[in-house]
């Protein structure tokens, strides 16, 4: 546990940024890279605040807070409650029924 | 008449009895906004005056089917509405207009309410000032130099300044007790999974819950009636009957129960000096008629840091979805790969606050990193949730202040947030564990609002509104419209 944090906080916070633009595909421009060099540590030591809780493996993690577990319906077709178009109606470009997507792969 | 301050409960009554006076009050809250707006900024969207009017006949002519004929609500911008565009406060989602309605606005019209607008909120719901609201902040109508609280902040400040009669909020730890607190209005928390979440962009979905906001506990009574209640289409909400919250409070009223109340001490010690002095007058008073006894909260840092860790892995989730395909903001996709449109239209629609909460999210969700984050900040939770289901086995109610400062000015938090997310500490709590909490206006200093907290155990929330009104009673802070003072 101690190596793993000590991991994050001895990465160099600039390849921390570029690793996180990665992981959730965005850019911050050099003003926030400046800024969030600031924060990103102080925010990753206060969640290792966590470490200081004496015996916390002994609790299983909480998902849901209630007992009631998770409903899911019978798997069985429902009638449509909104019109195609209508779901559609905030994409821009729609053709024939689909709506079309940037491609994977750009050679 | 003086419609502005009328609560809800008292205008059903009166439009009962002549339907003709809803257009009356539509016409007077409209005057009102045109004259307070430009000063609060409460609201992202505002409906014409021309259409509410033609609702208001509408439902003038059928008065008594409705159960909130012609009442104007004010509805967080990130609760689906539709045909009326619904922003979260994001460039991302400027031009959304959703095809649907989410369940409560379903219920809302059901009940013969009046939609009046879309209410300002910090974006995608991660604030507690409204600052991160990518339009403009909202301020606070005790004082345009201060915020107003967030994320629910327009709707805070739509009460506070007369805009509407009651508003819906959404909690995701604090969201609607925080701006509840700082603008001397009423919000509740609901137990999670009471209120359904169809139709609410998600935030942080374990976390989330939509909920009630007025200027008196009747009102609020009045709409967590409208908007409880099982759903299906929402895999969370609780399939239990929901009471009569009137009614009950009501009896509640006149049986004056002996509550049991536990003050969360350490809570008040942190608390800056004038929330401290205020919320001692008012636990005083409590504590004259009810049994108190002090109790500690355990862990106060790693409350905070367990919130924020589950609510950023669980955005970061929630927040995959926006591609730049299917709705929100668009760019051109010609000559370009899925990676680089995905970039930018998220670079370009996403704030600040919310790609940085994005990215700790994924980091702390990411491999090597999750158990030392994500599953420990889980562990915590249930230990959390384990130590307050002893205390409500002993108490009835725990108290503390809502926000341990007073309402800050513009830009003072949103500038240092480490001290913006431990300004959170008093009421994620709540959201952690699942239990209702309701924020109570119990007095102001320096002529800053200042609210209490009390929370109780799940599906309790007609103890907390009968713990409402009988603060609301001995201190008098019912129906409080700011003059909104340039």
């Amino acid at each position: 546990m101690v190596g793993v944090c000590f991991a994050v906080m001895s990465r160099n916070v600039e390849e921390l940024i570029d690793y996180l633009e990665r992981l959730v595909l965005v850019k911050f421009s050099s003003d926030e890279r400046a800024k969030l060099a600031q924060e990103l540590p102080k925010i990753l030591e206060f969640f290792r605040a966590l470490d200081q809780v004496k015996e916390l493996e002994r609790y299983e993690p909480l998902f849901y807070v209630h007992d009631v577990p998770g409903r899911v319906r019978d798997d069985e077709p429902e009638e449509p409650w909104m019109k195609h178009e209508d779901l559609a109606m905030n994409a821009e470009l729609v053709g024939e029924g689909y709506v079309k997507a940037p491609r994977t792969v750009v050679e | 008449m003086d419609w502005i301050r009328q609560p809800a409960y008292r205008l059903v009554e009166l439009f009962r009895s002549d339907p003709s006076k809803i257009v009356d009050y539509v016409d007077s809250v409209y005057d009102r906004i045109q004259r307070v707006e430009p000063l609060v900024k409460a609201f992202i969207t505002i409906r014409s005056r021309e259409e509410l009017l033609e609702e208001a006949q509408r439902i003038a002519k059928n008065v008594d089917s409705y159960v909130l004929p012609g009442i104007l609500v004010a509805v967080k911008d990130n609760i689906s509405t539709r045909g009326i565009r619904t922003t979260c406060a994001s460039r991302m989602l400027e031009n959304y207009v959703p095809p649907y309605d989410a369940t409560v606005i379903e219920r809302l019209k059901r009940a013969g309410a009046l939609i009046l607008g879309k209410t300002n909120m910090d974006e995608f719901a991660m604030g507690s000032t409204t600052e991160t609201s990518a339009f403009f902040p909202t301020k606070n109508p005790w004082d345009l130099s201060r915020v107003p609280g967030g994320s629910s902040g327009g709707s805070a400040a739509a009460l506070a300044a007369g805009e509407a009669t009651l508003a819906l909020g959404s909690d995701t730890g604090g969201s609607i007790r925080n701006p509840a607190a700082f603008t001397a209005t009423y919000g509740l928390k609901p137990t999670y999974g009471l209120v359904s979440r169809f139709g609410l962009i998600a935030y942080a979905s374990s976390l989330d819950q939509i909920g009630p906001m007025a200027r008196c506990v009747e009102d609020l009574a009045l709409l967590l009636q409208v908007i409880a209640g099982f759903d299906p289409r929402d895999a969370t909400s609780l399939p239990v009957a929901v009471p009569n919250y009137l009614e009950e409070l009501n009896r509640l009223w006149h049986e004056e129960p002996r509550l049991r109340i536990a003050v969360l001490r350490s809570l008040v010690e942190v608390s800056e000096e004038g929330v401290r002095k205020v919320f001692e007058d008012a636990l005083n008073k409590l504590c004259s008629r009810h049994e108190c006894e002090d109790v500690e909260v355990p862990y106060r840092d790693q409350i905070v840091a367990a919130y924020y860790i589950v609510a950023m892995a669980e955005a970061s989730s929630n927040l995959a979805r926006y591609d730049g395909v299917r709705y929100g903001l668009k760019t051109s996709f010609e000559g370009r790969s899925w990676i680089d449109v995905y970039t930018e239209v998220r670079t370009k629609g996403f704030g600040y606050e919310v790609r940085k909460r994005i990215a700790l999210g994924a980091f702390v969700l990411s491999a090597g990193y999750r158990d030392a984050y994500y599953l420990k900040a889980l562990r915590f939770r249930r230990l959390l949730k384990e130590y307050f289901d002893g205390l409500y086995k002993r108490f009835d109610i725990v108290v503390s202040p809502t926000m341990p400062i007073l309402p800050p000015r513009l830009g003072e938090l949103v500038s240092d947030p480490l001290r913006m997310y431990m300004a959170d500490i008093n009421t994620v709590i709540a959201n952690l564990i699942g239990c209702p909490a309701i924020s109570i206006p119990i007095g102001f200093y320096n002529g800053l609002p200042v609210g209490l907290q009390a929370m109780s155990k799940p599906l309790n929330e007609v103890t907390l509104l009968y713990l409402g009104k009988e603060l609301q009673e001995s201190l008098g802070y019912a129906n409080l419209v700011s003059e909104v003072i340039r």
